[in-house]
């Protein structure tokens, strides 16, 4: 052992060795650094999402997971049934108030946090709006066929896919939803998603684009269930 | 040298990447295309067949032929009106949902999964006579959400998970869904 140490560091001391280790540590932080840059937006905790293009729109392609707002203020988390469902101000909670599923699916907000001007959305990102979602699902060739290119392939996280291709990258999870009253439903199976106003969904057994599940101009209540988010990039 | 010039080939390589990407202004990320996995496989697995066979004695999952041809000139083939999956009972496992027959009747069984097999459980509300023209019952997923429900008196219930809608061609007869811890059925139109 002692011999492989001298013989190491005999190693390290040369010059010549040394300057490719400092050339080819440039080279992997560059390519890096660069990476990042371009295929990412970072939230104010830090948190990194991959992004992507879907004709002229730039999508998050996970699930968001902030725990603040974009001025720093936090985002209270709710884990009382009872409390969740008489707020109205912003929340979030982890699926069942397990932080494990915050990887995998992100947090699930109510819609006054969605709401909420102090904007959830990483800087140069906004909350979609019906219309952007409808461009998206026009670009994909409709309804009925738009789950199927936007839900993740495999079943890691669904528990069964029908139709899913992901051959865009948008790699939707099913986070499930948190009922007005508070208890969890549906995570593995079913995802929902936050628009400004209404919900979509996606489904483990269908290719088909559903929405407005939730829709807070038609009923109030609405306001206090739990959906996961996907931030669309602003325009330029 | 030689491997000096290399470091510095893949760096030049690496900042022109770099340079073409960014120079798009836009972020592209490249999805995984696979063909999207077949419906009947989903639905109808190995498992869930044989654990059928075995345990739900005397009947055997519905095929396409069992079908009315009256079904036929309603629904696509590509349709499979005999089966579905998704999660009923909030579990985060596949759970399925057969129209299943005998010599002379038709009836309902919903397979919940437990990770390596399955429990079954039999709609004790739903037998009726195979008739010889052909099975004329199908079931679809039911997505979270108010269901109301107007004859033969009006009823609502929230569905907080999937449920299954039992249809007599496009009239909804029957919902089964899952609540405090056993399924349960909303009758009516």
């Amino acid at each position: 052992m002692n011999k492989f140490i001298e013989c190491l560091d005999m190693r390290l001391q040369s010059e010549k060795v040394r300057r490719k280790f400092v050339l080819l540590s440039i080279a992997v932080l560059f390519v890096v650094a660069c990476k990042h840059d371009d295929n990412s937006v970072t939230d104010v905790d830090g948190n990194r999402y991959k992004t992507v293009v879907i004709g002229d729109q730039i999508w998050m392609a996970e699930n968001l997971r902030v725990t603040r707002y974009r001025n720093g203020d936090p985002i209270l988390n709710i884990m009382s049934n009872n409390e969740w469902s008489t707020t109205t101000t912003g929340a979030f909670c982890y699926y069942g108030n397990d932080s494990i599923n915050a990887r995998p699916y992100g947090l699930l907000y109510n819609w006054y946090a969605i709401n909420d001007s102090r904007n959830i959305a990483p800087e140069g990102w906004h909350v979609p709006t019906p219309e952007e979602l409808n461009t998206l699902i026009n670009y994909l060739k409709g309804d009925t066929v738009a789950a199927g290119k936007l839900k993740e392939t495999g079943q890691k996280h669904w528990i069964s896919n029908i139709g899913a291709s992901n051959e865009i990258g948008f790699s939707a999870r099913p986070g499930g939803y948190r009922f007005k009253t508070g208890s969890f439903h549906t995570l593995g199976s079913n995802g929902y998603w936050w628009t400004n106003i209404l919900s979509f969904e996606m489904f483990s057994w269908s290719k088909r684009i559903f929405q407005g599940f939730a829709d807070v101009d038609r009923i109030e209540a609405f306001m206090n269930y739990g959906f996961s988010l996907r931030c669309i990039k602003d325009k330029e | 040298m030689k491997s000096t010039c290399l470091l510095f080939i893949s760096l030049l390589s690496g900042i022109a990447a770099c340079q073409s990407n960014a120079s798009s202004g836009l972020t592209v990320q490249t999805g995984v295309t696979e063909e999207p996995a077949n419906k009947r496989q989903v639905i109808l697995p190995e498992a869930a067949n044989s654990y059928v066979q075995k345990h739900v004695t005397g009947w055997e999952i519905a095929t396409d032929a069992d079908y009315a041809h009256l079904w036929w000139s309603f629904y696509d083939r590509d349709e499979i009106p005999f089966a579905v999956s998704a999660d009923f009972n909030d579990d985060k496992l596949a759970d399925y949902a057969y129209v299943i027959k005998k010599a002379d009747s038709v009836g309902l069984v919903i397979l919940t999964g437990t990770g390596n097999t399955f429990r079954h459980w039999l709609a004790p509300d739903f037998k009726i006579d195979l008739k010889k023209s052909g099975i004329e019952h199908g079931i679809s997923v039911v997505p979270p959400g108010q269901v109301d429900v107007l004859r033969p008196e009006m009823k609502s219930v929230v569905l907080k998970s999937n449920g299954i809608a039992l249809k007599e061609f496009e009239m909804r007869t029957k919902l089964y869904y899952w609540e405090d811890g056993r399924f349960k059925v909303l009758l009516g139109q």
